[in-house]
């Protein structure tokens, strides 16, 4: 036998057991002896003891979960197909051999049933009954039995042994690679609940009416309407006629006519290129449509690579006058979709403002390379070190400017300006005039103050501040000089942006 | 008629290679850049917006579409301008925001293309194309395998998404000429083939597992049952793999045969309808790059 290789099967007919409790042969014997072999030959014998074994057919008794391997269509589905039929995978695979029926050695002595509940369709569908004591019983009418239960030669066709390889998947949750699989003959009952039931063909009792059958395993499940996967495609592909807008496979936009669709009233309502013709009105239009096409459309397209601003930078107009709003809807959607989810709004205002705090990382950057191309300052962590890093030279009051000039307020203070009594637009003035530079100096709480405030040129624009004192620690006793009421304030202000959200 | 319309297939979406002069970029937050990125595969755009009428997608259909990249660079361009509250230096330039939009293509593309060799350029975004499936196959099987094929090349599935109960969109990373279906597999099943209402055929298996040309016809017990007459059916597989009296068929090849593999559909080349409508375009756009229409 040779070993399988993986994606490979081997099917057998059946796996007799070399022993069965059926017939005039149900008595065996097992003889037992031994024979001890030295170097010069058999040094001890013990004669052979025979013992003799009588098998009784205990009668079957319901399978365990452990018993099943698998089982086909699922328990409990709700879909499935109807040109299926059922089958039972189990573990033992000499299960459906076991034992015999009227001596028939190869025919198995278990079937798959199979019959609608709530729709029958055979002259009697049989019944699933649980008796008193728990047993669960088949019963099937009488006038069923031809047409319903499979011969014997039947019952061999339908039950085979099946061997995969041992590193197959559907090996793993089996002992040995073999499994006993047994087929139904009935296909399953549209729009019915069907139950399939594995039974012991040995009767337990017959009348006049309806023969009992134990059941060994049972399921059920549904059948969808409309066959099985094939089957919906053959009709999805060719739509009947008189379906023309429906059904079919076609490219977006398209009939199955290969012309831009039409409505219920024949007309058309759009274009090749997708666009649908979307009713506008306006009071003075009341008519007025528009093209409008979704992402999705029949031909493929080049990406129109100008970024668009404003939404009406989207809006296009035919040489006929009528409107496309195809790409403001998308710039409006995408905006509408920002808005809608607050994280998201969120990142990307924190985006934009990171971005413009790095823009001044730039400028300053620039600044310092060209002041000292030799001798970069090491200030790239923050862009508030360079206050401290460096004594005000000719590159900083550009820095500040550029700071100052276009809006950009590093302290905050501006926002305080008629908040705080005594701070007005006068002291932010002279604030401002400071450059910058030296307000941020004393902000930035020198661990190492100077032994004494730097030489200040009489041409420095900062002169005429002397009521600043400079040897102060910290800003609080700097402003207090000033705006007595700003130092609580000032005392906890940061210019930081790794401060933002 | 739109002058948009490009019959050929482009790689549109370059990569950018550096930020935009004078500007820096800081890092956009991971959540926001796959959210844009997911943007570029329409997720999360109302479906109206995407199939604005309800003929474009009638009941049972099937339906393939090429992705607008400028229709989706739009909708990028909306999203960052959400958060264009100020102005002046406070405001994302347009080359800020044509960056974003490519850099958002670029991270898409990676995600598709992970295996990409690192000492090549990065994979640029291809051309995005799809298919619509609004049918009851989209219910009864959701999981559906679906392949498509550039030649012999198979195309990355950009997604693949229950939209409804019975409606399913599928994007590809690229246009292509064979798209395939196959039946979600679901291990060892028996069945027949329903050729119509009344009428169940069996194709038979030789040993080896292939096919035998033709097929066998399959007998009830009687009509209206549905219980298959095996013994009849038995006797036509035998007959067709000629086996001779003297050699039983046995279960084994009763099974062999009765064995269903996963079904699989195949859309590929264009069918008459296809080829009159796009005939019909090239002439159109004929017309108009000769200045004859307008």
């Amino acid at each position: 036998m040779t070993i399988l290789l993986p994606g490979h099967m081997r099917l057998y007919d059946n796996a007799l057991p070399k022993i069965r409790p059926e017939g005039t042969n149900r008595q065996y014997s097992i003889a037992v002896g031994l024979d001890v072999q030295g170097s010069n030959g058999v040094i001890a014998t013990v004669a052979p003891s025979t013992i003799q074994y009588e098998l009784v057919d205990a009668g079957a008794t319901e399978l365990s979960t452990a018993d099943v391997l698998a089982v086909y269509p699922p328990a409990g589905a709700e879909d499935e197909s109807d040109v299926m039929l059922p089958h039972i995978v189990l573990r033992a695979r000499s299960f459906p051999w076991a034992t015999t029926i009227q001596g028939m050695a190869d025919a198995p002595w278990v079937a798959l049933l199979l019959f609608a509940e709530a729709q029958p369709i055979l002259p009697a569908e049989p019944t699933l009954v649980v008796q008193s004591n728990g047993r669960r019983i088949v019963k099937v009418p009488n006038a069923s039995i031809p047409g319903l239960l499979p011969t014997p030669t039947e019952r061999s066709l339908l039950c085979h042994v099946r061997e995969l390889p041992t590193d197959d998947p559907l090996t793993a949750r089996d002992d040995d690679a073999f499994v006993a699989i047994i087929v139904g003959n009935r296909l399953p009952v549209p729009g019915a609940l069907n139950r399939v039931c594995l039974v012991d063909l040995r009767e337990l009792s017959t009348s006049s009416d309806y023969a009992e059958f134990q059941v060994l395993y049972e399921w059920s499940f549904k059948v969808g309407l409309g066959g099985d996967f094939e089957e919906h495609f053959r009709r999805l592909r060719n739509p009947q006629p008189g379906s023309a807008q429906t059904g079919g496979v076609v490219a977006l936009g398209c009939g199955l006519d290969g012309l831009p669709i039409r409505n219920e009233d024949d007309v058309v309502v759009a274009n090749d290129d997708g666009e649908v013709f979307l009713a506008a009105p306006t009071p003075a239009q009341p008519l007025r449509l528009v093209n409008y096409a979704g992402p999705c459309v029949p031909l493929p397209r080049l990406l129109d690579d100008a970024s668009v601003f404003f939404v009406d930078e989207a809006l296009a107009v035919r040489p006929d006058g009528r409107e496309v709003v195809t790409y403001s809807a998308a710039f409006e959607l995408g905006r509408l979709m920002a808005m809608s989810d607050p994280a998201i709004l969120e990142g990307l205002v924190y985006f934009r403002d990171h971005q413009f705090r790095r823009h001044i990382d730039l400028a300053l950057e620039v600044e310092v390379n060209n002041a000292f191309p030799n001798d970069t300052p090491a200030f790239r962590g923050s862009w508030k070190d360079i206050f401290t890093d460096i004594w005000g030279g000719g590159w900083m009051p550009n820095a500040m400017n550029e700071l100052w000039n276009n809006g950009a307020d590093p302290t905050g203070l501006r926002d305080l300006v008629g908040k705080i009594p005594g701070f007005q637009e006068a002291q932010l003035q002279q604030l401002a005039q400071m450059g910058g530079t030296w307000f941020e100096l004393a902000l930035s709480k020198i661990e190492a103050p100077q032994a004494s405030a730097p030489a200040l040129s009489s041409s420095s624009p900062f002169v005429n501040i002397g009521i600043i004192d400079w040897n102060a620690h910290d800003v609080s006793s700097v402003l207090s000089n000033m705006v007595p009421d700003l130092k609580a304030v000032v005392s906890v202000l940061e210019i930081d942006e790794e401060g933002l959200p | 008629m739109t002058f948009r319309i490009q019959p050929t297939y482009e790689k549109v979406i370059t990569p950018p290679t550096e930020t935009p002069t004078d500007h820096t970029v800081a890092p956009l937050p991971e959540a926001v850049e796959t959210w844009l990125e997911d943007l570029l595969l329409l997720r999360g755009v109302p479906l109206h917006y995407i199939l604005p009428h309800p003929n474009l997608l009638p009941s049972e259909s099937i339906r393939f579409f090429h992705i607008d990249p400028s229709w989706t660079a739009r909708l990028i361009e909306g999203a960052l301008n959400a958060a264009l509250v100020g102005g002046g230096q406070m405001a994302l330039s347009r080359e800020m925001v044509a960056y974003l939009r490519k850099r958002a293509a670029l991270l898409l593309a990676g995600r598709l293309f992970p295996d990409a060799p690192l000492n090549q350029p990065p994979p640029s975004l291809p051309q995005l194309s799809g298919m619509f499936i609004r049918s009851e196959i989209v219910r009864r099987w959701p999981g559906l395998n679906i392949t498509a094929k550039e030649g012999q090349n198979a195309l990355t599935l950009a997604r693949k998404d229950r939209l409804a109960s019975g409606l399913m969109i599928a994007i590809f990373a690229g246009i292509p000429d064979t798209v395939e279906i196959v039946e979600p597999f679901e291990g060892t099943r028996f069945g027949v083939e329903r050729h119509s209402q009344n009428e169940y055929r069996l194709q038979v298996r030789k040993d080896d597992g292939s096919f035998i040309t033709g097929d066998v016809s399959v007998q009830f017990r009687s009509t209206n049952s549905t219980v298959l007459d095996i013994e009849q059916l038995a006797n036509q597989v035998h007959a067709k793999l000629g086996l001779g009296s003297s050699v039983p068929l046995g279960s084994a090849r009763l099974a062999l045969s009765l064995q269903q593999q996963p079904f699989k559909q195949i859309f590929g080349g264009a069918d008459a309808a296809e080829t009159t409508r796009l005939t019909r375009i090239e002439n159109d756009l004929a017309v108009l790059q000769a200045g004859g229409g307008t």
